[in-house]
């Protein structure tokens, strides 16, 4: 595999075999995925193979290896001219995304209350393998769920009207069906709405401990030494299932489109195909129970807050980074209908962008980058002429495998190290926690600097770790 | 966890003595896993072993409710996605862990006997599996028997 360097903050994979574009790869060299068998950057290549793929197969600065698509990976494909839908370009946990609030405390006032807040959000927040959400629903409503999304958990009193303002989507994805998604997905959904689930998932109170952007923090509703909280979490067992569902399907279906694809996980459709459109309309089902989800156990923090330390949450926004969506992008000139796969990848829209809530206009869309346990995470804004169909980051990146985290690092002595620097720790599993170790993960710094230097997106502000409650 | 299995042609297999066994290889997004047995249906229940074995700990666990099922798919590496696709779906909609599994060669499939223990009843190690790839899934039968490795998302 040949790698190019075009920039310091830019690498270029030429065309080979049968890619149809070339690779890019927005990182520092120190950032390349470096360990041995790590796949990542062959599957850039793999996905730039894809049918319909326009300008190149992108990679983040915290890309690393996924299955199927990079984990970190954006592709656009041209839906008239036979681009396809690859669900494994969106993921497994559809719409699995961060929602960052912001309290009307700063952290001094919360200090002698966060240990008790903590024990609160602890109990309450359902969280780990299987069944247990703060709303039990039945059937119907979770119908309204899948097609109504955040809005529909608003109107039935869990959140107020501002809160969707500030979702992506106003908190609801267009052309959902419920009947596009299986029994089997309804069944794995219908106790989990509200819950965290496992893996590197969790609710976090953080502190803003240094703002970059004065004028648009304040637009988000962000200032120094003050409380937010950090949730990040997805569809759960329903998103799962209905990637699983849709892989089977278009497995099965693309002989019939004259595709073949170098990795089964890459399964994929015309978008326009009845698979390519059944697809679309049961992911942005699952899209919008993940925002349910996140509303749900905002509705939960909320309550926390209030009765520990009588104070408010507002939400700053709500954004996915695993997803596919229909967007319009000028390439070469023209205006093309695509559909942008974002896997691992965070929306980042300009200042002045038609989709943007108006009180952010001038600002730009927020994006929410959850660092790891011990260190930083950010909001960034979304810049003009973002690259990569205005995409970025979306947290710090794996580059050691959960095997080896677990093999070495110890969790009870991770959690006493964290403690120590006053981070309050309420783990699912000593393993689960080890796992999840920073040293894991990339140096979130390093990735968010990497991304402003590609010019994907600038720094608003740095949040730090009060306490965290692990999925 | 115990894994029984019975299967057609799985005594002449058996005779090849090869052991049975599992283990986790590092990933850097999830969790693969690689197992292999004297047949097709002990490789697979020591596959069941692997997934289980790195959310929960089996070691004193017993299995309190039966649950039976057949799973049938054109391939044995598809086969093998299903058998591992039905942890999960236990998991998520019963709270139920395998604790043994006995699998029996059907036509076009196999029969699995899962011997269930309440999740909340066991230590818990790791976090669960959510779905299992096709990303890298390969299951082979060799001359010393079967072999498979599988991605799981977690």
């Amino acid at each position: 595999m040949e790698i190019v360097e075009e920039g310091p903050f830019r690498f270029r994979i030429p065309r080979e075999g049968g890619m149809r574009v070339p690779g890019v790869v927005f990182a520092t060299r120190d950032l390349l995925p470096a360990a041995a068998g790590d796949q990542a950057l062959l599957q850039v290549m793999n996905v730039a193979a894809l049918p319909g793929i326009v300008e190149a197969s992108y990679a983040m600065p915290d890309v690393h290896w996924g299955y199927g698509f990079p984990i970190g990976g954006v592709a656009a494909t041209d839906t008239a001219a036979g681009g396809v839908v690859s669900p494994g370009g969106v993921g497994f946990d559809i719409s699995c995304g961060v929602r960052l609030l912001a309290a009307d405390c700063d952290r001094d006032r919360l200090a002698p209350r966060l240990r008790s807040l903590m024990d609160i959000l602890g109990n309450r927040t359902p969280r780990g393998p299987g069944r247990g959400g703060v709303w039990h629903l039945d059937a119907r409503q979770l119908a309204e769920v899948l097609v109504g999304g955040a809005r529909y958990a608003v109107e039935q009193g869990h959140g107020v009207r501002r809160d969707l303002d500030r979702c992506e989507d106003a908190g609801v994805l267009s052309g959902a069906s419920p009947e596009q998604v299986s029994e089997r997905a309804l069944e794995r959904g219908l106790g989990q709405v509200g819950s965290l689930g496992s893996g590197n998932h969790f609710l976090e109170v953080q502190a803003v401990d240094a703002v970059y952007d004065e004028s648009a923090a304040r637009a988000m509703g962000l200032r120094e030494r003050q409380v937010c909280v950090m949730i990040h979490c997805g569809s759960r067992g329903l998103g799962h299932q209905i990637c699983t569902d849709h892989v089977r399907v278009m497995d099965r279906a693309m002989s019939r489109y004259g595709i073949e694809v170098p990795d089964r996980q890459l399964a994929c459709a015309p978008t326009h195909s009845d698979e390519g459109r059944a697809y679309f309309a049961a992911m942005a089902a699952a899209a919008n129970y993940a925002r349910a989800n996140r509303q749900l156990l905002t509705e939960a923090a909320r309550r926390a807050f209030g009765e520990t330390a009588g104070c408010g949450l507002e939400l700053v926004y709500d954004i996915s980074h695993n997803l596919a969506k229909a967007e319009t992008h000028d390439v070469a000139g023209a205006g093309l209908d695509l559909c942008v796969h974002r896997k691992g990848a965070t929306r980042a829209l300009p200042p002045g962008h038609p989709d943007l809530p108006r009180d952010l206009a001038t600002v730009g869309q927020p994006v929410l980058i959850p660092g790891t346990m011990g260190t930083s995470s950010y909001v960034l804004a979304g810049v003009p002429g973002g690259g990569a169909w205005h995409s970025t980051c979306h947290g710090a990146g794996r580059v050691r495998s959960r095997h080896r985290a677990a093999r070495e690092v110890d969790g009870r002595r991770l959690r006493a190290d964290l403690e120590q620097q006053n981070v309050a720790v309420r783990a699912s599993s000593w393993r689960g926690l080890a796992e999840e170790a920073p040293q894991a993960y990339k140096d979130v710094d390093a990735v968010v600097r990497a991304g402003e230097g590609a010019g994907l997106c600038r720094r608003v502000a740095r949040l730090v770790p009060l306490g965290v409650v692990k999925g | 966890m115990r894994g029984r299995s019975t299967g057609a042609g799985s005594a002449d297999s058996e005779r090849l003595a090869r052991p049975a066994g599992h283990r986790s290889v590092p990933h850097t997004a999830d969790l693969r896993i690689e197992a292999w047995g004297p047949t097709r249906e002990r490789c697979f229940a020591e596959a069941v072993q692997a997934v289980t074995g790195t959310f929960v700990d089996l070691t004193d666990a017993t299995g309190t409710t039966l649950r039976s099922t057949v799973i049938r798919a054109d391939r044995d590496e598809d086969l093998l996605v299903a058998l591992l696709e039905e942890i999960v779906y236990r998991l998520d909609t019963a709270g139920e862990v395998p604790v043994e599994v006995g699998l029996t060669a059907v036509p076009g499939g196999l029969e699995a006997a899962f011997h269930c223990a309440a999740v909340g009843s066991l230590p818990q190690t790791g976090a669960a599996p959510k779905a299992v790839t096709l990303h890298g899934l390969a299951c082979d039968r060799g001359p010393e028997g079967w072999s498979c490795s599988v991605t799981l998302d977690v």
